[in-house]
């Protein structure tokens, strides 16, 4: 069983809209999707996300449609971005017609973006999918958390961790996710870490020649403040020399 | 508890409401103004100085090592708007602090536009790359910047984007209007 979002779809195809315009309003429709709503003779790709943006009812087609129309080949590489991935890699907030919570795996927008995670789809005309995770508002997800350890483990030719036996398992997303758990080159994680030294003062110097940082930027203020964001933490770094004022 | 009062008697009445004379006659803010100022994205600040030596990235440029360690401007036309479109910019961000968006290209940064570089490498090819990567690290590390940093060299790349801004969206009802 799959369940569309309706108004989040139709929302999502304006946004589309709003940032590959050029792309959409250049090219034209080359098939004829079997649409609930009727679209205008000579169709362009912008009419086609246009008709989805107005009629929510509709949107989940008409997303498929264009999703097929940019997969015609001599079309661009696509980018498939997500933020805050321990989201959709749980039970999602809705409930089915048997009050039983629905996997958001079950959800069509979502099954579409871990489908291309998971590698089980590849993008035909290639492209890259990328996912954040989030530390400030993400609910627990041990199976993420265990793949991403494991990854880890992996790029530093570390021991493999185990999986805690007493923790509930979701393999849906253990499923999704076993991509990073073996040797493959095209799925990894990247780790954002500190930045290095020269790095901080970098970006301290602009920092400073904003007139946002009223302090000579030599060796030491830099290590100081770099110690003080724990290790070169970006946000840390930001709060302690910018926001903060003594 | 008194009695009520007798008719036409007055009362002392200590409560403030918008009926009583002198009391709280403000104006209540309107439906959804108090989100709206919550949520929303200011990406200048007047008061911050010009960078003079602050370039900007560009297509030619954003996918070179050269950056690597320097802080570069989002060029306003294609990509900022397209970027607010996308909600890649959060409210809690940064980018009022300084006179327009700016990132600093940091090695994680060079190593997504490598793997950039890879795909667009591809596209002559019969098989072509899709690469997947999840960014994770510490608290305030910079991942959705990270994540921003690669939607722009998408956009400057003439790539398809597709952006799903908040994976809170996605899986519930509440969060969207």
């Amino acid at each position: 069983m799959q369940y569309t979002q309706d108004t989040y779809t139709a929302n999502l195809l304006q946004q589309i809209l709003k940032s590959n315009g050029a792309f959409l309003q250049a090219t034209k429709m080359t098939a004829k999707p079997d649409l609930p709503l009727p679209l205008p003779p000579a169709a362009t790709l912008k009419d086609l996300a246009a008709l989805g943006m107005a009629n929510p009812e509709a949107s989940w087609p008409v997303f498929v449609a264009l999703w097929n129309e940019l997969s015609v080949p001599g079309r661009p590489p696509v980018l498939l971005a997500l933020d805050g991935l321990s989201h959709i890699m749980r039970h999602s907030e809705y409930m089915s017609a048997q009050v039983k919570p629905i996997h958001a795996h079950d959800l069509t927008l979502v099954r579409h973006f871990v489908d291309h995670l998971s590698g089980q789809q590849k993008l035909p005309n290639g492209g890259m999918v990328i996912a954040a995770t989030s530390q400030s508002n993400a609910p627990v997800s041990p199976a993420l958390d265990f793949c991403i350890q494991a990854a880890r483990a992996r790029q530093e030719a570390a021991d493999i961790p185990q999986w805690n036996p007493y923790k509930n398992v979701d393999s849906r997303v253990m499923e999704t996710l076993g991509g990073l758990r073996s040797e493959s080159k095209d799925f990894g994680i990247i780790d954002v870490g500190g930045l290095s030294k020269e790095e901080a003062r970098s970006i301290m110097e602009y920092y400073a020649e904003s007139g946002m940082l009223r302090h000579k930027v030599n060796q030491g203020f830099v290590t100081e403040k770099w110690s003080l964001a724990g290790m070169g933490n970006i946000g840390e770094l930001e709060k302690a020399s910018v926001r903060m004022r003594l | 508890m008194t009695a009520a009062p007798k008719k036409g008697i007055k009362s002392l009445n200590t409560k403030k409401g918008k009926s009583t004379p002198g009391g709280d006659a403000g104006k209540r803010p309107g439906q959804g103004e108090r989100k709206a100022l919550r949520k929303r994205i200011v990406l200048s600040n007047d008061n911050a100085l010009h960078v003079s030596s602050l370039q900007d990235l560009d297509k030619a440029n954003v996918l070179s090592e050269k950056n690597e360690g320097k802080v570069m401007g989002l060029p306003q036309e294609h990509v900022v708007d397209a970027l607010r479109a996308v909600d890649a910019f959060k409210p809690n961000q940064g980018w009022s602090l300084f006179r327009r968006p700016a990132v600093l290209m940091r090695k994680e940064a060079i190593q997504l536009a490598r793997l950039f570089q890879e795909v667009e490498d591809s596209t002559g090819a019969q098989q072509k790359k899709t690469i997947r990567r999840i960014l994770c690290g510490e608290r305030a590390s910079g991942k959705t910047t990270l994540l921003l940093q690669g939607l722009t060299m998408a956009f400057l790349r003439d790539w398809f984007v597709i952006n799903l801004p908040e994976g809170t969206d996605d899986t519930s009802w509440h969060t969207r209007a």
